[in-house]
């Protein structure tokens, strides 16, 4: 089977997780997604179990895309909606879930019943690029290990910016390979991955930021989580071999459901080695979309800029590539005594009141990773002009 | 004769200065055991070396930066392996029973078993991450700190809170840097300051030695073995900036092989690794990401620096070796191939830097290195713990 693209390849991934829905309930229980271990965790010896795993990369999601309680939430590609019935449960969300399997859907809602969350979590085999929702219906969008199935991913962020309200949030873990280029043994192990998964291709983290960006969301952040979700594909915890019975019942299986059913068996091998060479990566993604801006902050976002330039040495082509969401800390790179000097320079051009240095010192770890020029630009808008003695 | 229980973290960088006491201890008849990775350890510590050992996988480092890194740092390393590698320490402290344990900063673990079994212990700081404090004046990220160390003790199933920062033993702090380079240090008051702990270590018997044009001045480019993931742009520029000076300079790269493109061959020569120590005393500047041993044994030889930090203690190493005079800093992400030519010029053309290198060399030669941790760390025998 050849990766497809547009309703063949929809077909594919319907046929894939139609027929092996049984088979990731039986290996994985509810949730079809990675697990997430501390370093030096190792499932089995000191790590916690298979379903401890894989509700904490729920929670760690949860927590590093910063998803609100009681979000109307948007959940693509929900699988039999373990992930989702987490968020109606435990977080009170109201979740609409959409899979390209009627039979996942399907045992989705069957599940959200058994939960008692129905009326909070509901599951429709749509295609996440014509669900018909109206604009601004989600608080959040969910897509949990989906975004590899899909073909045209500058469409999906398009999508879920229509979908979100201004200010809402989204939360994404996927699949993705190194970025940069691979070589031939790499783009083959890529390519026989894809074909057991049903996958068109995959982006690197720093692609899907990129497509984010260019979306037009903000507060873009991405982490890759590689090394904690790798154990997933240890022999000792994916257990594929449990089910690898003999040739007799893996040709049964191939007649009773198709061959592509075996692309679930080739996966483990392939994917570890993926992970143990560097190739296959793994990561979350969160972004907003933003609010109807500030214009006045939104005009000094680049003087703004232009005096931290000045002060790191850079030139015109580094100034053109800041954007609202450019991160102080992570993207720019200022250190303490550029950032004392840019507190200095934006002090002497807007006046005492602008203290950019004490506003920093008084904020804590996820906010100094998260500041961004944008928050700087909107700092010095509304202090500029207080506090100085000649009330500039 | 006492017996010392060392404790890491599987970093290269930590390991070494840790390891060169650890051979001193035991020249002077001490026992001495390590409780950590063997796979890890048994290369740097050799064959001689008691390892308890404590399965573990290697530290890849992380694509972080700046605060983003050290939250990584924290969250996603130092306090998830603390919980990891406690109960391995534990069985190590009750079955070799050591007089003293010698912590790096970052094992925090070993710290807590310390307490736990009443032992003196010393804290050793193999970087300059917590030993300038750099974030004492953004309190709520200190007070984020502090949270990480009570949560792993919390973990521990220790009571209440640490009865003080588990980066600084109350009985003796080590760290392997000198006065002249970061001191004299305002805080805390039991801290030595010891130079770099340098230990012999294998010959490189395939290093190209007849490839150094003794009419030629020569550098050594090296920005560590966390960074590959980001050195490869920085590489490129690196012999841009090279390029038009090569009839007078020839560089080292330590890089993987095929990673540097367009190399000219005569006069950068690019190699996985090479052996740092003995090509020091034909080097006339090193390009670095300022790691502490890498700028230590440049310094301990006398040689400047251009630093292109990246994260960590970097940016503070970067800054000490500009203020001392001993080199000049660049920025890593940013720099261009000219600006960068020029900065590494001014390195080897005024006798300066070089002059402000020998005295940081001759200060760390009179701290006495891994023989005077050695010396401390026996003048904790006999000592009591803390109790807890």
């Amino acid at each position: 089977m050849e990766p497809g693209i547009g309703a063949g390849l929809n077909t594919a991934v319907e046929r894939y997780y139609d027929i092996t829905l049984d088979l990731y309930e039986d290996l994985w229980g509810e949730h079809v997604h990675h697990g997430f271990w501390d370093p030096g965790e190792v499932p089995g010896v000191n790590g916690p179990d298979r379903h401890a795993a894989t509700d904490r990369l729920v929670r760690e999601l949860v927590e590093f895309a910063r998803l609100p309680a009681k979000s109307r939430v948007w959940d693509v590609g929900c699988g039999i909606g373990g992930p989702a019935l987490h968020l109606a449960g435990a977080m009170g969300c109201a979740v609409e879930g959409v899979t390209l399997s009627a039979k996942q859907a399907a045992r989705a809602n069957e599940k959200a019943r058994a939960a008692g969350v129905a009326d909070r979590a509901r599951f429709h085999q749509l295609d996440a690029l014509a669900t018909g929702f109206p604009d601004a219906s989600f608080d959040a969008v969910w897509a949990l290990e989906s975004l590899m199935h899909l073909p045209d991913r500058p469409a999906f962020f398009a999508e879920a910016m229509r979908l979100l309200r201004p200010g809402g949030t989204l939360a994404v873990a996927t699949w993705s390979v190194r970025d940069g280029e691979l070589d031939e043994a790499e783009q083959d192990l890529v390519r026989q991955i894809l074909q057991h998964q049903v996958m068109p291709d995959f982006s690197s983290l720093e692609e899907h930021e990129r497509q984010a960006r260019a979306a037009g969301f903000t507060d873009v952040a991405t982490v890759d989580w590689s090394r904690a979700v790798a154990n997933s594909w240890d022999p000792s915890f994916a257990q594929i071999r449990r089910f690898e019975q003999g040739r007799t019942q893996m040709r049964a299986l191939a007649r009773e459901r198709g061959v592509d059913v075996l692309g679930f068996f080739h996966a483990g091998p392939l994917m570890k080695r993926g992970f143990d060479t560097g190739v296959i990566t793994y990561g979350a993604l969160r972004a907003t979309r933003p609010e109807p801006g500030d214009a006045a902050a939104a005009a000094l976002i680049r003087p703004v800029a232009d005096l931290l330039r000045g002060i790191v040495g850079e030139d015109d082509a580094w100034l053109d590539s800041v954007v609202p969401g450019t991160r102080v800390d992570g993207d720019l790179l200022v250190e303490s005594h550029e950032l004392a000097a840019w507190s200095a320079a934006l002090r002497e051009t807007y006046g005492d009141g602008v203290d950019l240095l004490g506003h920093v010192c008084a904020l804590g770890v996820d906010q100094l990773i998260a500041l961004t020029v944008a928050d700087v630009a909107a700092y010095v808008a509304a202090r500029r002009g207080s506090g100085g003695p000649d009330g500039r | 004769m006492g017996r010392y229980l060392f404790v890491s973290l599987p970093l290269t960088g930590h390991v070494h200065p840790m390891a060169a006491v650890s051979r001193e201890l035991a020249d002077r008849g001490h026992e001495v055991m390590w409780a950590g990775s063997e796979s890890f350890l048994r290369p740097v510590l050799g064959p001689g070396t008691a390892i308890a050992p404590i399965p573990l996988r290697a530290h890849r480092g992380q694509a972080d930066r700046g605060m983003a890194a050290a939250k990584s740092r924290w969250e996603g390393y130092i306090v998830p392996h603390a919980k990891v590698t406690l109960p391995g320490i534990e069985r190590a402290v009750a079955a070799f029973r050591p007089d003293v344990l010698a912590v790096d900063q970052h094992a925090v673990a070993g710290a807590i078993a310390a307490h736990r079994a009443g032992l003196p212990w010393a804290s050793l700081a193999p970087t300059t991450m917590e030993l300038t404090r750099p974030y004492r004046a953004l309190p709520e990220v200190e007070a984020w700190l502090h949270r990480q160390m009570a949560a792993a003790w919390t973990a521990a199933g220790m009571p209440g809170e640490p009865p003080h920062d588990l980066r600084f033993s109350p009985h003796l702090l080590i760290a392997f840097t000198g006065t002249a380079l970061n001191g004299p240090l305002d805080w805390p008051g039991n801290a030595v300051l010891v130079g770099p702990a340098l230990a012999p270590r294998p010959p490189d018997p395939a290093f190209p030695w007849d490839w150094l044009d003794p009419g030629r001045r020569h550098v050594l480019v090296t920005v560590g073995t966390l960074a590959m993931d980001l050195a490869q742009d920085f590489h490129t520029r690196v012999v841009q900036a090279l390029r038009p000076i090569g009839g007078s300079v020839q560089a080292i790269v330590v890089a993987p092989d095929g990673t540097v493109p367009d190399a000219p061959e005569g006069d950068v020569l690019v190699r996985p690794r090479a052996p740092v120590l003995d090509l020091m005393p034909r080097l006339d500047a090193v390009v670095s990401h300022g790691g502490l041993n890498t700028v230590c044994e440049a310094l301990a030889h006398g040689v400047p620096l251009v630093v292109a930090p990246i994260k960590g203690d970097q940016p503070i190493n970067a800054a000490r070796v500009a203020a001392v005079g001993a080199g000049r800093r660049v920025r890593f992400a940013g720099v261009r191939p000219k600006a960068l030519r020029e900065e590494l010029l001014a390195v080897l053309d005024d006798p300066s830097y070089r002059a402000a290198a020998h005295r940081v060399r001759d200060s760390f030669a009179a701290a006495g290195g891994a023989a005077a941790a050695a010396l401390h760390l026996e003048q904790l025998l006999g000592r009591r713990g803390t109790p807890s």
